[in-house]
């Protein structure tokens, strides 16, 4: 084997990037430490990685964690948007029996999805909705009429959401008039974001992520893809 | 943290994001502890910058590196020493989302021949396989390389050759 083939066939290696939604995550997550003083964060941390000896990925610590609140006593919708302040965007939920890494927000929205479905009543001020309920929200394999009634919403929220991202790329093209901007400010500051070519082409690459996951039915990964590009351009 | 230093860490994360997370990858061979090293080195330039406001680094692709590459010489110290018992629950945990996100259609490695060369790589002496990666996959000139591992230039030549010759011979 010469030398030429040898670094053609490294370089082949150069085709290896991570996942898309995790750069976001992890994007949010270091801009959101930035100046950050000691906070709930800092205190998990040290607490989390003095029981597992850092030898745990801290998501994976603080997926334990959250369990583990939830045997003892469970986690108001309050609590996890606190927590999603304090820890950064990827709290992970890891509900039995599927392990799955996905937003706060996403999990707080499937909460309160579940409830508009099922429950046909949104409360999630007066009642407290607590992990346990998610749970119940993302495994979706449960044998029940309601499960479908819970797709449904799920399914037509995520078409609506990809919409709007559709929406406003279209924008982008046609060019707002100084009329749409002075009656929309705040979404012309959103296109504005999404004008930035890295962000746009990274909300493009979520925006197929998301279309290929409701093809393939992975509702919750798609509503995960669509939430990551609201947060991008926020 | 000033205006100007958030601003170029943000610019050195989209930048070096995608490098950092390769070279952790192909050292690890595992997706999750690639993305926990890779977050942790630039969360770690970061508090470098807020406890050295008026140090630069000259330059910011060899600080990168040289922290990544000492994350993972700690990951593979930290997991011969073995794992902390935990209870059962934890464990199963820990072991099921690891095994759902390492599983071979996961796409960390994207064909059998990729995944040949990254064994390959990892049979290598651990400097010389660091060098071929950041020379040849990276594109890092010599004289970064050697400011990187702190040797002079003309060693880092003879340890690309040696290098060399050693995927060769893992390869075949």
């Amino acid at each position: 084997m010469t030398d030429q083939d040898l670094i053609s066939q490294l370089q082949t290696l150069k085709t290896i990037h991570p996942d898309k939604r995790w750069v976001v995550l992890a994007r949010e997550r270091f801009a959101g430490e930035e100046g950050a003083s000691a906070g709930l964060w800092q205190v998990s941390k040290t607490f989390i990685s003095s029981i597992f000896n850092a030898t745990v990925s801290y998501p994976a610590a603080i997926s334990v964690a959250v369990v583990a609140l939830v045997l003892t006593g469970g986690i108001s919708a309050q609590s996890i948007g606190k927590m999603r302040g304090e820890i950064g965007e990827n709290v992970s939920l890891a509900t039995l029996p599927h392990h799955r890494h996905i937003s706060a927000e996403t999990a707080a929205e499937l909460v309160e999805m579940k409830q508009l479905a099922v429950d046909k009543s949104v409360k999630t001020k007066e009642k407290n909705v607590g992990v346990k309920d998610s749970e119940h929200a993302v495994v979706l394999n449960e044998n029940s009429d309601k499960e479908a009634q819970f797709k449904n919403v799920l399914r037509e929220r995520i078409e609506s959401k990809i919409a709007q991202v559709k929406d406003r790329f279209a924008q982008l093209e046609n060019g707002d008039s100084a009329l749409e901007i002075s009656l929309n400010p705040r979404r012309y500051e959103e296109n504005f974001k999404l004008a930035d070519e890295k962000i746009a082409l990274q909300a493009n690459d979520l925006l197929k992520e998301a279309e290929t996951a409701l093809l393939d039915g992975n509702l919750i990964d798609a509503l995960d893809f669509v939430n990551a590009i609201e947060k991008l351009t926020r | 943290m000033s205006q100007i230093n958030s601003e170029y860490l943000n610019k050195v994360y989209d930048q070096y994001v995608d490098k950092i997370y390769r070279f952790a990858l192909l050292k690890v061979n595992s997706k999750t502890a690639a993305e926990d090293i890779a977050s942790e080195v630039f969360t770690r330039t970061l508090e470098y910058f807020d406890k050295n406001k008026d140090v630069k680094i000259a330059n910011i692709q060899a600080f990168l590196f040289r922290t990544a590459s000492n994350m993972i010489t700690d990951y593979y110290r930290q997991k011969s020493r073995g794992n902390v018992p935990l209870d059962y629950e934890s464990r199963e945990l820990i072991e099921k989302e690891t095994s759902l996100k390492d599983r071979p259609d996961s796409g960390a490695f994207i064909n059998e021949q990729m995944a040949h060369i990254r064994d390959a790589l990892s049979k290598m002496e651990n400097e010389h396989a660091n060098i071929v990666m950041w020379h040849y996959i990276e594109e890092m000139p010599i004289h970064e390389i050697a400011d990187i591992i702190q040797r002079p230039e003309g060693t880092v030549r003879v340890m690309l050759h040696r290098g060399l010759k050693e995927l060769r011979k893992n390869l075949s």
